[in-house]
């Protein structure tokens, strides 16, 4: 099963939702779902591919997603930045404020 | 304090006092007893029968009051109290701290740092509080069960940390034991912990190691035991027996009860009340976390993660984010982290 389509998240407001509105099977969803809450974790740069989409849960299929393209402006205000760029200073800093009396 | 390398360096100690048990660890050791207190009266005859373990025959004296703590006020006293957030910067609350560092303690007088918690509601409000009480110097003294034998330990508490409590458990997984900062991944996210304990749940959200207590909340209705209270109102109904919710643990490893001499299958009564139970949990932790998508990972953790923890990772049904700590680990995962943040503060 191909799935092919283009977010617009101005247009369709929180992806989540957006994703969750699909009409059709709600595995489908869940695996699209998992697919680009991961590729928003590890910064991905507006496109989803077929790999990067695993096996349903709910419903045990796969989907093969077809390159989903995120809209660039958008993409880049969704991705949450890789934990691992995350500058490391900030990091020394917030465990400072622990360790402090 | 400034420690040169190669020098040792200060005394240690992490103590989780939740409100079901007491963990407490130090560098060697580790032990863990009921969060429960009751007036001290001697007992006139002894079996002998685990004299040799000083936990389950804990009695002590604290601030001119003599108490019996942890497993012996089950079998000793008529009437016990049990820990709860206004106790712990009263007398009953802080003996049950000083006698597990006492249990600890290599010597009569001991200057040590401790590291500690206080459940994410009351952090705010408290831990200033909670701190200057457990800062200085503390006298208690343990004694045998029938009033003998008593030993005095001097315990100087020099410096004190003291973190909402399932923080302890993000130190334990960013940290590794010498104190130093290894799952920078971790560290940096967006994450969430569910801290199930005997008595409350505890919701902690942390970004990038910053406390958002906007998102952090503690839920007195929601531990293991409300679950096992849940059980014993099912298991009355249908076999018209009454097992106390303390004792109800030896009969779920089981999956049976005996009734009048007949054994009696609970496993399915067990798994509906807790998937149940369950659910409400998770609803209570998606309510806060409205934007729970947004988690790097969801930790499941506490005493009460190795009963609930399976049936919590089914019901949050986020298998990319859920990360349910070992059972052998999940009790002791705050103190642990407590540990590794002291020797992160005081060690390095």
């Amino acid at each position: 099963m191909k799935v092919t389509f283009r977010l617009n998240t101005a247009r369709d407001g929180d992806l989540i939702k957006w994703l969750q509105a699909l009409p059709g099977d709600p595995g489908m969803s869940y695996v699209i779902r998992q697919a680009l809450r991961q590729h928003i974790h590890t910064g991905g740069t507006g496109f989803l591919f077929r790999d990067d989409v695993g096996q349903g849960q709910t419903q045990g299929q796969t989907a093969a997603v077809e390159a989903v393209q995120l809209p660039q402006g958008k993409a880049s205000a969704a991705a949450k930045p890789e934990p691992e760029e995350v500058n490391e200073k900030k990091l020394e800093q917030a465990l400072a404020g622990w360790t402090g009396a | 304090m400034f420690i040169r390398k190669g020098e040792p360096g200060p005394t240690i100690r992490a103590v989780d006092v939740g409100f079901g048990r007491v963990k407490a660890l130090s560098e060697d050791r580790q032990l863990e007893f009921p969060s429960v207190v009751s007036s001290f009266r001697p007992v006139r005859y002894s079996t002998g029968i685990n004299q040799a373990d000083p936990v389950e025959r804990l009695c002590c004296e604290y601030a001119g009051r003599k108490y019996f703590i942890g497993d012996i006020v089950f079998k000793q006293a008529d009437a016990m109290v049990t820990m709860n957030a206004e106790r712990f910067t009263r007398p009953e609350g802080l003996a049950l701290m000083f006698s597990a560092l006492a249990l600890l303690s290599g010597a009569d007088s001991e200057t040590l740092n401790l590291a500690t918690g206080l459940p994410v509601s009351d952090f705010a409000g408290k831990k200033d509080v909670y701190r200057q009480a457990l800062l200085g110097r503390h006298y208690i003294k343990l004694v045998n069960p029938d009033g003998s034998g008593e030993r005095v330990f001097n315990l100087h508490v020099a410096d004190c940390r003291i973190l909402p409590q399932p923080m302890g458990t993000v130190f334990d997984r960013v940290l590794n034991d010498a104190g130093e900062l290894v799952n920078k991944r971790l560290a940096a996210g967006n994450v969430g912990v569910l801290d199930i304990g005997q008595n409350t749940v505890d919701l902690v959200r942390v970004d990038g190691l910053e406390f958002v207590d906007g998102q952090s909340d503690s839920f007195s209705d929601l531990g293991l035991f409300d679950a096992y209270g849940l059980l014993y109102r099912e298991i009355k109904d249908i076999y018209n027996v009454e097992i106390p919710p303390a004792r109800m643990e030896k009969y779920l490893q089981n999956n049976f009860i005996e009734v009048d001499g007949y054994r009696q299958n609970i496993a399915g009564i067990k798994q509906r009340v807790f998937a149940a139970h369950a659910e409400r949990i998770v609803s209570r932790a998606l309510n806060l976390w409205r934007d729970a998508w947004q988690l790097n990972s969801i930790i499941v953790t506490g005493g009460g993660a190795a009963i609930l923890g399976d049936y919590i990772s089914r019901q949050l049904n986020r298998p990319g984010q859920v990360e349910l700590v070992d059972r052998d680990r999940a009790t002791l995962s705050n103190a642990n982290g407590y540990l590794k943040l002291a020797r992160r503060v005081w060690q390095r």
